[in-house]
């Protein structure tokens, strides 16, 4: 099948169970040697409107920094584990479920990779979810992956 | 990843494919062949009757003669659509179920049965607000699967979207 299409996969990631989980599983069920992976991360900043002092910014910023670091080094690692063609980007944007939207399209990604936080439907409602964002407004497929089934038993 | 290979060798991947009459469906089997498909999966293809004709005309309720012949023309077109989403699988292993009732709960019911690996639909069809960008079962699956799913959007459902104007997507 000799072409000249390659396919882009996005996968958003954090530092959680959820996403490690979702990762292998991408890899042991979807991934396809020839796939390019792009894993991005987008910070969130915990910044409420009561503090807005510069140290108490600075601080966020460095908070968020550090964990993007922590969520890339994590992934490039496992990236180069399973030897596969992929590379980490962070992206700036309040929304994650935006950021990860827009940025699919930019890269016309052939489709996204999720995990879910297993949100109920009162907290989803409350706190937003990300995984629910994408659905809705991404113009490519979207795999989402429920794993409800591996958080008691590990065998991934 | 010696691992993964016993696993693969040793048992078939159950793929769940859960289609209706709409293009969408057609559209989200292609996607699956095209970047998802392993040689050894097993696809089930999932369809999911919804009586049309005869929930819709309550009136006719009352005549069983023509209760009787409607459900006959149901059967009949429920058979056509099981024959032609047979002959997508003519290449690769698989088979097509047909199940009624309530179509969230039955593919989710049904992922569990065949001990699926993950659940492929499409993002609108089987009987969806035409506002919507995602469709209620596939709403309802998303919620409710105990693994993976994959929704396909095929690029159309955002050209009609805010679109006021005429609607090409006539089918339900």
């Amino acid at each position: 099948m000799a072409s000249d299409y390659q396919r882009v996969v996005l996968l958003a990631a954090d530092l959680s169970e959820h996403s490690e989980k979702a990762f292998n599983w991408y890899v042991q069920n979807f991934h396809k040697p020839e796939n390019k992976v792009v894993v991005v991360h987008t910070p969130e900043y915990s910044m409420g409107p009561s503090e807005m002092s510069t140290s108490k910014i600075e601080e966020s910023i460095q908070e968020a920094n550090a964990k993007t670091e922590m969520v890339k080094t994590k992934f490039v690692e496992k990236m180069s584990e399973c030897g596969m063609n992929g590379e980490f980007v962070a992206l700036e944007d309040r929304n994650p479920g935006h950021a990860i939207c827009k940025y699919a399209e930019r890269i016309n990604a052939t489709f996204i990779v999720t995990g879910t936080r297993g949100l109920g439907k009162f907290r989803r409602t409350m706190l937003g979810s990300v995984s629910d964002y994408i659905l809705h407004h991404a113009h490519v497929p979207v795999l989402v992956c429920r794993l409800k089934y591996l958080l008691k038993d590990d065998k991934y | 990843m010696a691992d993964s290979e016993t696993k693969t060798a040793e048992h078939q991947r159950q793929v769940l494919i859960a289609m209706d009459e709409s293009h969408h469906s057609d559209d989200a089997f292609d996607y699956y062949m095209k970047h998802v498909h392993r040689p050894d999966d097993h696809v089930v293809i999932l369809y999911v009757p919804e009586y049309h004709n005869v929930i819709q005309s309550p009136m006719v309720m009352t005549d069983v003669a023509v209760v009787s012949d409607m459900m006959h023309e149901e059967t009949e077109r429920i058979k056509g659509v099981v024959s032609r989403l047979s002959k997508k699988l003519k290449n690769i292993g698989g088979s097509v179920k047909s199940i009624g009732g309530n179509p969230g709960e039955v593919i989710v019911k049904t992922s569990k049965d065949i001990g699926a690996a993950v659940i492929i639909l499409g993002s609108r069809g089987m009987g969806t607000i035409r506002r919507t960008l995602l469709g209620s079962v596939s709403d309802y699956v998303m919620h409710h699967s105990h693994i993976p799913v994959l929704v396909c959007k095929h690029p159309d459902v955002h050209k009609h979207h805010g679109h006021k104007g005429s609607d090409p997507d006539h089918k339900h």
